[in-house]
């Protein structure tokens, strides 16, 4: 087949819909990775728009521009539309769209989540934007410290958009973690070992682990901070038995690890630009690699270097002070890393190494303002001061926004094909670089002088007037600026000519498909034997285009695509995805609802809308799979592989499992929280504690164990080549018995408005429920799914994904069990 | 998979120790055992925290000796779990040193 044929049939089968309605039923990575970056940009503008308001408002004493009220609302969204809505989609967008394309293949693991992950941060996103506009916006500050943020103090809805909508966005966060991890380790080119992988999915596997294990946290936070808001569950009131340092913890656990879940994928794109700038290959992978695990774990053991001011036991700062030493060492290595490979090559001065540029200088002064907030005397001399936004934006914004500018340069060849032919972009980039310092060194300055953050005024004769006023001068420049890099962009897109293939002579795949890629990315797999295959294999962009690779013969109209193993990059099994569909953004409307219906207190909707999502997301399962089985599928001239539904670690098993990391972190936060309340809240011993009772604890534990053993049972009755029927049913009936119990622990728990106690045990024992519950739902569809067919001794894909559920549903409702009945007997 | 859970592994531990040993003062402090009223905690609380460290320490050199002696399917992980287990092992020493050096809840 000639290379032309090849592509008009492949993109017959891959195309999302012609026209807008392609945008609505789209699951390709590439339109939604694009639709992504698209609205984290948008939102972009408009926390820029906000900071200008901000800098507006500081330029003279006594402005009239923003009353106190108002300014709490700009830089409350200021900072949480930069860090929810612009950072992490920004990433994630960069991340969907180059992952396949870094990895030579075809899409990611699972394109309809991806497309349901971009519609939730839409939906999120527009419920903040319209408290925003109704001017019920969250004021609170980013981190929402209660009581400042509890019924009492701010009975609003204003928190509540908060609240309810970054969780929903933060939905749409961990479906991208738990996508791009999944393709990371197994949706690979053939041949492409984990030590082969650019350097660039290494970061993105990292970050995606981080945001599984980070964004949990926040998430339970949220909901006891709106289970106390909507019910006056006593979770962080301390006349209760609650405490207001739980909201701290639970959300420096997540805000710590956020700084480097925006630093590291960043990071990623310097060591990917930096070595094709310098014309040579990153210095010292495998450091580098291990530098970006180190400072990801570090960064979890940092958090309560937050929370110095609040009388944290003097061992305790000093632990987290040693932890937070010991980041210098895999930065520096990191550093070390890129300065080495600057001298071992011979760097260019194009556009994208002028923001790294920028980045370095940037970067190096927040890292020693760092250093110096990190001193424990000069923190306490500075804390809460304009220092600390000073060098908060030294690190975002040298951190992240050069280093993505960067990034944009560099593969905006590869989005449109296109080259750029007028210096719109070094003018802006100089614009940026001066706008930005002005700013920031002035508020430096200020915060030295005594400046607190968050003011909305101050007295004229504080000395303060004409450091703000050039403060907010180079705003404006900064501004302007960073509206150059649009309108450049833009140019680029719409207006400028055709460019070269490959313009910067790199060597990873993403240049060896077409540019603008097509919607399959690869004509054919190409076979990976080193890191960077298309430096020296020069004419591999034309054999993959002719269909010498994996997977070059269409087979019907399905869209297929390979996995690898994950160490190895052997080729594994064959995966075949759905096509274009609406079903993504139903169900994230209809999860909308559910959240809309909590925001708006209609809460007899809320059950409506779940059944709802049930329904829908039994709809999406349900649609995969095959009644038949089938032989082994041509890969390649003398490969044949499986299908992924005949093997038990399919990709859905993948994806459960990590999205079962993220859930298992919550759980750990929450009983994280139950330990907290219970050692060191003032309020406690509650009252009363709960009545242990026996039988309940036996039929609970015992049915738990038994719902395991029985999935198990049906997993061997399936291999066996008998009907898996029976064992799944008696699962499900045991799954059901601990659910009984768990209902009954619910109705003996003492006042949950009373006591922060009776509170934890309701939210640990309606965690245990609701996961019980999901374990019976998937057994029943299990069982349904064995009546129509769909299971056989071949296709067992199906029962291994249930058995992982029922498990965790069992093991998580025995320690809800257990730990509800444990204080009683304890005291 | 293996060879991603040995990369993982030995910061892992670490992270697990520090946590446990962070939560282990905050208990001690909450339950009296570590308060100057009883004699008894007052001598046994720090023990039993720098106890903790010196396992977590063994735990670590441990790691290294197995890392040593197993071999993953790439070179290349064999490297990165290696670096990362000394980190690890320099972590555990550094951060939990306070132990040694300090007592008390204040
Ligand atoms: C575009 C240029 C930017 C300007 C001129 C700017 C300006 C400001 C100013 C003046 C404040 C302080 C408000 C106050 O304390 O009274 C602030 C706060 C903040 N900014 Fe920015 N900013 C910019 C970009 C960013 C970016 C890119 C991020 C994150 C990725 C970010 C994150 C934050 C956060 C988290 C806060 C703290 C909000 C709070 O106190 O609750 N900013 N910004
Ligand atoms: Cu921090």
């Amino acid at each position: 087949m000639n290379a032309l044929k090849l592509h008009r049939k492949l993109d017959a089968i891959w195309s999302s819909e012609p026209g807008w309605r392609g945008w609505f039923s789209t699951v390709n990575h590439s339109d939604l990775g694009r639709m992504f970056l698209g609205t984290a940009f948008f939102y972009f503008a408009i926390g820029g728009i906000l900071a200008m308001l901000i800098r507006a408002q500081l330029a003279t004493p006594h402005s009239a521009f923003a009353g106190e009220e108002v300014y709490a609302q700009l830089f409350t969204m200021h900072g949480t539309i930069m860090m929810f809505l612009f950072a992490i989609p920004a990433i994630e967008g960069l991340a969907v769209y180059m992952i396949p394309k870094l990895l030579g293949t075809r899409d990611l693991a699972y394109p309809r989540l991806t497309a349901y992950g971009y519609w939730c941060y839409v939906f999120g996103g527009a419920m903040l934007l319209f408290s925003l506009a109704a001017g019920i916006a969250p004021n609170g500050g980013w981190f929402m410290y209660p009581p400042l943020t509890g019924p009492i103090h701010s009975p609003g809805i204003n928190t509540d958009f908060w609240l309810i909508g970054i969780t929903f966005v933060e939905i749409s966060a961990i479906c991208a973690a738990v996508e791009l991890t999944v393709s990371i380790l197994k949706f690979r080119a053939p041949g492409m070992s984990l030590d082969k992988m650019p350097i660039f999915a290494w970061y993105i596997l990292v970050t995606s682990l981080m945001i599984l294990t980070g964004f949990p946290p926040l998430i339970l936070g949220s909901i006891l901070l709106e289970l106390e808001r909507a019910f006056g569950l006593p979770f962080f009131q301390a006349d209760l038995g609650g405490d207001s340092l739980l909201w701290q913890h639970l959300f420096w656990l997540f805000g710590h690890p956020e700084v480097y879940i925006i630093f590291l994928p960043a990071a990623g794109i310097i060591s990917t630009v930096l070595p094709v700038m310098a014309r040579t290959t990153l210095l010292g992978y495998g450091w580098v690699v291990a530098a970006a695990v180190a400072l990801a774990f570090l960064s979890f053991g940092l958090w309560v270097h937050h929370m110095f001011t609040t009388g944290i036991p003097h061992m305790g700062v000093a632990f987290f002070s040693a932890a937070s030493t010991l980041v210098a060492v895999p930065t520096a290595v990191q550093v070390f890393a890129w300065i080495g490979t600057m001298w071992k090559g011979r760097p260019e001065l194009h556009l994208p190494m002028l923001h790294i540029l920028g980045f370095f200088i940037t970067f190096v002064i927040g890292g020693l303002t760092g250093v110096m907030v990190a001193i424990v005397p000069f923190d306490w001399q500075v804390h809460d001061t304009a220092f600390v936004t000073a060098h908060l934006h030294y690190v975002l914004f040298g951190g992240f926004v050069f280093p993505l500018l960067a990034g944009l340069y560099y593969w905006l060849p590869l989005f449109t094909g296109r080259q750029r032919f007028f210096k719109l972009g070094e003018i802006a980039f100089a614009l940026v670089f001066i706008g930005f310092h002005g700013t920031f060194l002035a508020m430096h300055w200020v915060g030295l002088l005594g400046q607190r953050r968050r003011i909305y005024t101050y007295d004229a004769d504080a000395g303060w007037t004409t450091i703000n006023f050039l403060s907010s001068l180079s705003s404006f420049i900064l501004a302007i600026g960073l509206a150059l890099v649009l309108i450049d962009i833009l140019m680029h897109m719409f207006a400028t000519v055709r460019g070269k293939r490959n313009p910067w002579g790199a060597g990873t795949l993403e240049w060896a498909a077409m540019s603008p890629p097509p919607s399959y990315n690869f004509a054919s797999l190409p076979v990976v034997r080193t890191r960077d295959p298309f430096r020296t294999d020069t004419d591999l962009a034309e054999r993959i285009a002719k269909g010498e690779g994996y997977l070059a013969k269409p087979n019907g109209n399905l869209r297929e695509t390979l996995t690898v193993d994950v160490a190895s990059g052997k080729p594994d099994y064959v995966v075949r995805y759905s096509a274009n569909t609406r079903l993504p953004i139903t169900l994230s409307a209809v999860t909308g609802l559910f959240f809309l219906s909590l925001l708006l207190k209609i809460y007899w909707f809320t059950p409506v809308a779940v059944i709802a999502i049930a329904i829908v997301t039994w709809r999406w399962v349900w649609s995969s799979g095959s009644r038949n089985d089938s032989g082994l599928v041509s890969v390649a001239a003398n490969t044949k592989l499986a299908l992924a539904e005949t093997v038990e670690a399919s990709p859905g098993w993948w994806g459960s499992t990590f999205l079962l990391v993220a859930n298992a972190t919550f759980f750990g936060s929450l009983i994280f929280g139950y330990a907290f309340l219970w050692t060191i809240a003032p309020g406690w011993p509650p009252p009363q504690w709960l009545e242990p009772w026996a039988p309940e604890l036996l039929a609970g534990t015992g049915s738990a164990i038994a719902a395991s053993a029985f999935i198990r049972m049906a997993m061997r009755q399936n291999r066996n080549g008998q009907s898996p029927q029976s064992g799944c049913l008696l699962a499900f009936a045991a799954t059901i018995m601990t659910a009984v119990s768990l209902c009954s622990l619910m109705l003996r728990i003492p006042d949950p408005t009373g006591h922060a106690y009776g509170a934890t045990l309701l939210f640990i024992s309606g965690y245990g429920l609701f996961h019980t519950l999901l374990s019976a739902l998937m057994l029943a569809f299990l069982s349904a799914r064995i009546s129509a067919g769909f299971v056989s001794p071949q296709r067992k894909a199906a029962p291994a994904i249930v058995r992982l559920w029922t498990d965790y549903g069992a093991a998580t409702a025995t320690v809800c069990l257990v730990i509800s009945h444990l204080p009683a007997w304890l005291t | 998979m293996s060879d991603v859970i040995r990369i993982l592994f030995a910061p892992l531990i670490w992270l697990a120790a520090f946590s446990l040993i962070y939560g282990l003062h905050g208990l001690g402090c909450a339950s009296d055992m570590a308060k100057s009223e009883t004699t008894i905690g007052d001598n046994i609380w720090p023990v039993v925290l720098i106890l903790a460290w010196l396992i977590a320490i063994g735990i670590q050199i441990v790691v290294i000796i197995g890392f040593r002696q197993t071999k993953p399917h790439l070179a290349f992980t064999g490297q990165v779990s290696g670096i990362l287990a000394w980190t690890a092992l320099v972590a555990t020493v550094w951060s939990l040193f306070p132990v040694m050096v300090m007592t008390g809840c204040t």
